[in-house]
């Protein structure tokens, strides 16, 4: 947390500036990475993604108040990019958001950076299954094990509607794993 | 063959040649592919190799490009505003310098007209082209009644007998 402060206030002063946002991304890059991947789940897309997240991050840090964490400001944006980039897809080929994801799991089999098994595969569709919400609630808890508590304040929802979604989205795709 | 209990030994079942001893693989076998969400515990994604050492360079050369030439939306509502107030303006001025000169058909110069006419090689049937049908109709002509009096002077004026006779 103290780190967290001193590279703030590294970041903000024009000196150290550069400096600290190249420490800012080699801290965050793997995490960040990861979580956009899930979403837009294509590497070269999760790429775009993420380098448009630091750029985000860098241009608008003057206007980090500092009322949540640095690293769920950070996720934020990162989950609000990736989802308008699905979004920007879709209305650019004239089909829904879940469209654009289904396609891309559905295209995961030929894809030279997944080496998921059948059942991992399955279990990406049953994902692309979810509704939006259900979907991030439940990678970041499965995979990333991110408490509910931050969750929250990355997602900006209580706790308590993110644990329900989480349960929901855990029966419907137990269910998919099995009926299908 | 005596039906004493303490002969039978055996059940009489059999098993497979080699079933023991494939059972652990076997076991092992239907876990990894058994569809509980327990047995996942990754994603299944990859990444290029050395992809994440390259994100920070990556970042900084968008960054430094974004610096140098930025670029601006050319259909953002402050743009269109402006290019609308440069356009009205544009239009307010033309409509002034044309009316200063104040060009009618009236004021043409008719050698001008003549000069076009003769440089641009306009023949007959360019300029018949140039008439809309609805400028001939019969009923035109039908209107400019002609006095019986004033047919009478022009024939008098002139034509004579002997145009009047080999007709």
């Amino acid at each position: 947390m103290d780190h967290e402060k001193e590279l703030l206030s590294q970041l903000k002063s024009p000196q150290t500036r550069d400096s600290a946002f190249r420490e800012l991304i080699s801290l965050y890059k793997e995490r960040l990475y990861w979580h956009i991947r899930k979403i837009v789940i294509s590497h070269n897309d999760s790429d775009d993604v993420l380098q448009n997240t630091f750029i985000k991050v860098f241009k608008n840090i003057d206007k980090f108040k500092g009322d949540s964490k640095l690293y769920s400001w950070m996720y934020r944006i990162a989950t609000n990019e990736a989802i308008s980039f699905l979004n920007k897809n879709a209305k650019r080929l004239q089909i829904t958001s879940e469209e654009v994801q289904n396609h891309a799991v559905n295209n995961l089999r030929a894809d030279v950076h997944f080496d998921g098994n059948e059942i991992q595969l399955k279990l990406q569709q049953a994902i692309a299954t979810l509704p939006q919400k259900q979907q991030l609630v439940f990678n970041m808890k499965y995979f990333d094990d991110i408490k509910y508590r931050e969750m929250a304040d990355i997602l900006k929802t209580s706790e308590g509607a993110l644990k329900a979604s989480y349960h929901i989205a855990v029966k419907k795709i137990e269910q998919y794993l099995t009926g299908n | 063959m005596s039906k004493d209990l303490n002969n039978i030994k055996k059940t009489g079942f059999k098993v497979p040649k080699d079933y023991f001893g494939s059972l652990e693989d076997k076991i092992s076998n239907t876990m990894d592919s058994s569809s509980s969400l327990e047995s996942i515990n990754s994603t299944g994604f990859d990444l290029p190799e050395a992809y994440l050492n390259t994100v920070e360079d990556a970042v900084f050369n968008r960054l430094s490009q974004q610096d140098s030439s930025k670029v601006f939306s050319l259909f953002s509502r402050k743009n269109i505003t402006y290019l609308s107030g440069i356009a009205a303006a544009a239009l307010l001025i033309f409509g002034l310098f044309f009316n200063k000169n104040n060009i009618t058909i009236e004021n043409i110069n008719i050698e001008l007209v003549e000069n076009y006419i003769i440089n641009e090689d306009l023949d007959s049937y360019d300029i018949a082209a140039l008439l809309s049908e609805d400028e001939l109709q019969e009923e035109l002509f039908v209107q400019n009644t002609i006095m019986d009096e004033s047919l009478e002077n022009y024939i008098l004026e002139n034509s004579s007998l002997e145009d009047l006779l080999i007709e």
